[in-house]
């Protein structure tokens, strides 16, 4: 089982500075946070709460050695938890603590422990069965994290502890190779401690260093790691790589955009691809999807399926999860909770709805790649053609913040087969769904802009750029800028879904048989 | 358990901004999860109605059931259907001819089989907020669906916005 703690930059940054604003006091607050969990597989706590100890009434003591929460506010925040299904996060500071290694003391122990009486562990785990508790200690170069699991009776460290940076310092640009090394930290011991660097896209540690040489990664028909990934080890190094080979990508679309990511994927040496899609290889489609054949579309294989013969072909060690489904189906959805980054190369708006939802619900960067194309009336010359690459970090602004979502598009890829139907015998829509034009050049263009920032989001190299737009005709790349709506639905705190995780269920969005209703006319 | 951000949003609506504007007693919804229709049993209607029902003659009236579906994608997919009763008429000689159609073809709905008319609104700009009380909500719904039957002319087809 492994432990995760996920913050959305913004919340991690105000954490921080609460936590350090006095360095002759510690600090004291709880985090309130959803989770994201497989059964014996993870546990991923997701940060949406912070809520500081600020007065005096919050404390107990507070000196420059020990601080305590007055049993009033931490009574108070755990009934919240219990009533509200939050999971918590103690954190507090040891702001003398200027070494890269801070650890919990004795007194934390005591505390969190107990010592002749129950510590908190123990008695949050008997009052709210349901609810994980962990705890974080931040130093000033460093922080250290825990969590109690009831079952053992004891604290494991934490494995992994992610910042979801919404914007890299250009002081990122300058980091050295060496530099950029420490951002992982391996340590066989038990690793208490996660080394926070002020300019790191995210901190990772493991609990022993990998193995990257030999069978886990990159064999295939290659002897080692290093020759299959020889070129671009040398473009962002082997801290880069095994990254990569650590990371677990969901692509959205077997298309046309959605075929050419996964090929990059696979060649980059992700660890894990998840690819969703219902549709089946056509003849009209092996013009621009990668890996397809004109007897796939005889055989009306599956999408899905025949990107994961061309993945296989390319690095059989690759994990390869095909999904036939629409990601409008929640179960289809659900699997994507694995997943590290999720890239979607769909054409609906439906799909970005559920996706940019997902992405804020389960804290996970999503990347939305889209691209169109005009001809004129004889479809024999190109008058338009673009693309455009969003990439969402949740915390900052979302796909409804942009407002761009058609909503008569929208309606009309959920509603019903008979209201379409009604729809199509009035006239309001042609009831035919006319291809529209699409070439390999242009999507390719788009999906190689998606998985450069997908890169630097994970291995930073530039400015990040959240919302490119390409223009083909004039082979020019603009970029937009896009602001937080303080009072969006889905992103804004007081939405209530950043961060919730499993606590909200995933909805199928696409209307279904009409209930019933009172007879009452 | 796990909460359904819709239902949530859906109830919050009702309780803020329907219930005080047509009371608690005229309002009745859906109580499953999906949360798919809501109903509104004195919609005051704009001047100009008439009703028969059963064998009585047209008269004047001001109000109607107000049927609204509610879309699964709700708040981010404006509802786009709505029923009233299908007896209502805006004018001795204009029936609202779409009210009493069962449909064509493999159309069917089962709620016209209840006794109400089908209408439907094409909102192309719907924009919800956190507040309840400000952008887009089932208030915006109601307040187009009585400008739509304040468009007499308009409002036996479907109405765009």
């Amino acid at each position: 089982m492994k432990y995760f703690i996920v913050f959305p930059e913004k919340l991690y940054l105000e954490c921080r500075n609460f936590l350090l604003r006095d360095l002759y006091n510690e600090q004291f607050g709880y985090l309130l946070a959803g989770v994201n969990q497989v059964t014996d597989q993870y546990v991923k706590l997701l940060v949406h709460t912070f809520l500081p100890a600020k007065n005096h009434d919050d404390l107990e003591y507070q000196t420059t050695g020990g601080i305590c929460p007055s049993p009033n506010f931490q009574m108070g925040v755990y009934s919240k938890c219990k009533k509200e299904g939050h999971h918590l996060i103690d954190m507090h500071s040891h702001p003398f603590d200027t070494s890269g290694y801070v650890q919990f003391s004795g007194i934390d122990n005591r505390y969190e422990f107990g010592n002749g009486r129950e510590g908190v562990f123990g008695f949050t785990a008997m009052w709210n069965p349901g609810m994980y508790h962990a705890s974080i200690v931040f130093g000033q170069n460093s922080l250290d994290a825990r969590i109690y699991c009831s079952e053992i009776g004891r604290a494991v460290p934490i494995d992994e502890i992610r910042i979801l940076r919404s914007i890299i310092p250009t002081s990122a640009l300058l980091l050295s190779n060496q530099q950029r090394a420490t951002l992982i930290h391996t340590r066989k011991e038990t690793p208490l401690q996660t080394t926070e660097f002020p300019n790191e896209i995210n901190v990772r540690e493991k609990k022993k260093k990998r193995t990257i040489f030999g069978d886990e990664f990159g064999s295939g028909s290659c002897s080692n790691f290093d020759d299959l990934y020889s070129r671009q080890i040398l473009a962002f190094g082997k801290v880069g790589q095994e990254s990569l080979a650590n990371t677990v990508v969901a692509v959205v679309g077997a298309g046309g955009i959605g075929s050419i990511i996964v090929e990059i994927f696979a060649r980059l040496g992700v660890k894990e691809i998840i690819c969703v899609d219902d549709d089946v290889i056509e003849i009209s489609n092996i013009s621009r999807v990668l890996g397809t054949y004109i007897q796939d579309a005889e055989s009306h294989i599956e999408k899905v399926k025949v990107l994961q013969r061309h993945v296989k072909a390319i690095n059989p060690k690759i994990i390869y999860t095909p999904v036939v489904d629409t990601i409008l189906d929640p179960q289809a959805l659900g699997i994507l909770k694995r997943a590290d980054f999720i890239i979607s190369g769909t054409d609906t708006y439906s799909s970005r709805v559920v996706l940019n939802r997902f992405a804020v619900q389960y804290l996970i960067p999503y990347i939305d790649l889209g691209f169109g194309m005009e001809t004129d009336r004889n479809h024999e010359r190109i008058i338009s053609a673009g693309g455009k690459v969003i990439t969402y970090i949740p915390g900052n602004w979302c796909l409804h913040c942009l407002n761009e979502l058609d909503q008569r598009e929208l309606q009309l890829e959920l509603m019903r087969k008979e209201d379409r139907e009604r729809q199509v015998t009035r006239g309001y829509i042609s009831g035919v769904d006319i291809p529209n034009p699409s070439v390999i050049f242009l999507n390719m263009v788009v999906a190689s802009l998606g998985t450069c920032e997908f890169l630097n989001l994970l291995v930073p190299f530039k400015k990040r750029l959240n919302y490119i737009f390409y223009d083909m005709l004039l082979t020019k790349l603009w970029t937009v800028k896009a602001n937080q709506d303080p009072e969006c639905p889905i992103c804004s705190p007081e939405a209530e879904i950043l961060g919730r995780g499993d606590l909200l269920a995933l909805e199928d969005i696409r209307d279904s048989e009409r209930r019933d209703i009172p007879n009452n006319l | 358990m796990q909460i359904s951000p819709r239902k949530r949003r859906i109830v919050m609506e009702i309780s803020q901004l329907l219930v005080p504007l047509y009371g608690r007693e005229y309002l009745e919804w859906d109580p499953e999860e999906k949360c798919t229709w809501i109903m509104i049993s004195r919609f005051r209607l704009p001047k100009g109605w008439l009703n028969k029902r059963h064998d009585s003659p047209l008269y004047n009236t001001c109000y109607t059931p107000l049927l609204i579906e509610i879309p699964a994608g709700y708040p981010d997919v404006a509802p786009q259907n709505f029923y009233a009763e299908k007896q209502l008429q805006c004018g001795i000689d204009f029936i609202i001819h779409y009210f009493d159609q069962p449909g064509t073809g493999t159309i069917q709905n089962k709620y016209i089989s209840l006794g109400w008319a089908w209408l439907c609104i094409h909102v192309n700009a719907w924009q919800s907020k956190t507040n309840v009380t400000k952008g887009d909500n089932l208030l915006t719904i109601c307040r187009l669906i009585f400008d739509i039957l304040s468009d007499k002319r308009n409002a036996w087809c479907n109405y765009y916005t």
